[in-house]
């Protein structure tokens, strides 16, 4: 028994999926650092700061000799449309989640950079109450009306050091070794009512998981020309543990099945259920390239290629790319164009449950106002694009599905 | 796939070559605006500030003469530099000059160079007062307000500007830009004035160099606060808002400088100004 495949589907046409990862289903979730998110997270080639620590950390190696902390707040806001799902009508996701996004410092250690890093990448804390009237069940003589109550926080954390090491003038490796948790918890309420008050289906349904692993992040940084920066990292998540708990509740008429078949109508039923999990997820490499072609100007870009693991074929990719200006010595504008492509198969027809596909296009800004010591960034990314989904359980109708985000971000940095 | 031959050679030739390492300052290419404005300058940039404030200065007394009173001179010569002695720029020789203008004005050019006029001494009523004018002015420089509006810089060794100056193209085309920030600096200080933000900074920290110095630290919103009732008086580079005197305000009484017994020596500044 899975959430995400929660289904009272046998006594009615069209049930929802609880389909209720925090994005499971794109690379990039949150931009992370101050001013890697304003450059649309191009930042392997320069990460000289904190948040070299999460793109490339052989670039800390760069940060120069004073020692930096910073950190970011960002309010990350999602809203995913599936058009006519029930009876016409649309359902709508949206969640919104105010959390501490990163957190860097850096120290010279020997012949090298030392650094401790904690980044959020992925966060979701959907909170719906939503009741769609008309919508059509196999019992064809009438409609129900369909109420949702759905609550879902799931969020994934990375914290751990790194350590830089120069090369030589012009090469340096670094290497982070990040501990990655995710902890999520869903509940559902799902309940189809009709004008008869004795004909019902209810269910609700509790879900809890919890993931523990290693993500080691490799990184070279690597300078074949003045003012010309290459970057290029190698990461994987390995996960080491993970656990699932699932609590179905259900009751409805008699003489069918709910709950994708863990239910039979009649008396209230309560189902429990505890089991290890374990997610594969893929190798992913960035190379990238930033020019530095004068103090108030920076071009950045990049391409992250990620193991096909959904349909084994050739590497999923992204492209970033960004560029920074002074517009006076204490203050930058930086602007950024990402891509977010979608890490699913693309859906085919004639087929049922299969994951979303929503490739995404992103554009980012950030300020950042400086004084000797501190710098205060205030930024924005957004990202939308339309893609199609598979939201009822068991049926092969396809969804068309338009998915917006925004992130605001303020961020502070200190060196010292 | 193959990697293209001469994509291959460049990496190697630039992983192996020592003919020209990048070196720490090799690497000064990631250094960014900021950065390069609010490091400590190194010897470079310091002989590139007081090159540029000898000729702002040479051009403001091209401007306005010199206030021929040796004693006068002198004098304020002495307070300046006992304030100056309390800013965090040791590598600077600092120049005190009164100019003959009634009107009510103090400038500063970088490096050090700090002019008060006849006319500005005539408000003030005590010693402290003129440490405060001079404090303030000595903050323009030491906190490189000019320098880093017009980005001045020491040259850069090696690299481009090596290559430029073999080819003969940069001398002039530095000359050239030299001169122009030049007269940049010289509308900043006649006409438009330093923005708000860098008077904010400029006032705070006259305000605890006087204390430092022992003079009284309420002395610069005494004067700043007089002038401002009196526009005639107020020079137009100077502009006294009430944002300056809140944040005067808002420093003296979060520092715990208000009320404190610091002398003004107003019998001293009497003697040798009236």
């Amino acid at each position: 028994m899975s959430v995400e495949r929660l289904t009272c589907g046998l006594l009615l046409a069209a049930v929802l999926i609880g389909n209720a990862t925090a994005d499971p289903y794109h690379h990039i979730n949150l931009l992370v650092g101050d001013r890697a998110a304003g450059l649309g997270g191009a930042y392997v080639a320069v990460a000289d700061d904190p948040a070299g620590l999460y793109y490339n950390p052989a670039g800390i190696a760069y940060g120069g000799r004073a020692n930096l902390s910073a950190s970011m707040n960002a309010y990350h806001i999602i809203e995913r449309r599936y058009r006519n799902v029930l009876g016409g009508r649309d359902w709508v996701r949206r969640s919104s989640a105010l959390l501490p996004n990163f957190f860097g410092v850096t120290q010279p250690l020997g012949p090298g950079v030392i650094g401790f890093s904690y980044a959020v990448p992925d966060a979701i804390a959907e909170d719906q109450n939503q009741q769609i009237p008309g919508v059509p069940t196999i019992l064809a003589e009438e409609n129900a009306t369909y109420t949702i109550n759905f609550t879902n926080q799931d969020t994934t954390y990375l914290a751990g050091p790194s350590y830089a090491l120069p090369l030589s003038p012009r090469l340096a490796v670094g290497l982070t070794l990040y501990g990655h948790l995710r902890s999520q918890k869903i509940i559902i309420n799902q309940q189809f009512t009709f004008s008869d008050p004795s004909r019902y289906h209810w269910e609700n349904s509790y879900s809890e998981r919890s993931e523990y692993g290693l993500r080691p992040l490799l990184g070279l940084m690597y300078t074949p020309l003045e003012r010309l920066s290459l970057g290029l990292t190698l990461a994987r998540t390995w996960i080491l543990s993970a656990d699932e708990f699932d609590q179905l509740s259900c009751a409805g008429m008699n003489g069918y099945d709910y709950g994708g078949g863990l239910c039979q109508g009649g008396a209230l039923q309560l189902i429990r259920q505890q089991r290890p999990l374990q997610r594969r997820l893929p190798w992913s490499a960035t190379v990238g390239a930033a020019y530095f072609p004068s103090p108030t100007l920076l071009v950045s870009a990049q391409l992250s290629l990620y193991q096909d693991l959904a349909a084994g074929g050739l590497p999923q990719w992204n492209l970033a790319g960004g560029a920074e200006y002074y517009l006076t010595p204490r203050l930058a504008l930086r602007l950024g164009l990402f891509s977010d492509n979608a890490n699913t198969a693309e859906i085919r027809p004639g087929r049922s449950d299969q994951d979303e596909h929503i490739d995404l296009l992103g554009a980012s800004m950030s300020l950042s106002r400086f004084t000797r010591t501190t710098s205060l960034t205030l930024g924005a990314n957004f990202r939308a694009g339309e893609g199609q989904a598979q939201i009822l359980n068991g049926q092969n109708r396809i969804q068309t599905v338009t998915a917006r985000a925004v992130t605001v971000f303020v961020a502070s940095s200190y060196s010292y | 796939m193959t990697v293209p031959r001469p994509l291959l050679g460049l990496l190697l030739l630039g992983l192996l070559s020592n003919s020209a390492p990048l070196t720490a300052a090799g690497s000064d290419f990631r250094l960014r605006e900021h950065q390069l404005a609010l490091r400590a300058p190194n010897h470079a940039d310091l002989q590139a500030e007081i090159n540029f404030g000898r000729d702002i200065a040479a051009r403001v007394l091209g401007r306005i003469p010199l206030y021929q009173d040796r004693t006068v001179n002198r004098y304020v010569t002495l307070v300046g530099r006992a304030v100056a002695l309390q800013g965090n720029r040791p590598e600077l020789d600092y120049h005190f000059a009164v100019l003959d203008d009634e009107a009510v004005n103090a400038y500063s050019a970088p490096g050090g160079y700090i002019f008060i006029t006849r006319g500005a001494l005539a408000t003030l009523k005590d010693e402290a007062e003129l440490a405060a004018v001079l404090a303030h002015e000595i903050a323009h420089v030491n906190l490189r307000h000019i320098v880093q509006r017009f980005r001045i810089r020491g040259t850069e060794d090696g690299g481009i500007g090596a290559l430029g100056r073999l080819l003969g193209a940069s001398g002039d085309t530095a000359r050239i830009a030299f001169a122009q920030a030049v007269d940049q600096a010289m509308t900043l200080l006649f006409e438009t004035g330093f923005n708000q933000s860098d008077e904010l900074e400029a006032d705070a920290e006259a305000t605890l160099m006087l204390a430092a110095a022992g003079y009284d630290p309420t002395a610069l919103r005494r004067y700043l606060t007089r002038v401002g009732e009196n526009p005639e008086r107020r020079g137009k580079t100077h502009p006294t808002s009430r944002a300056r005197l809140s944040a005067l305000d808002r420093l003296i009484n979060g520092q715990g400088l208000a009320g404190l017994d610091f002398p003004t020596a107003a019998e001293r500044f009497r003697t040798h100004v009236r």
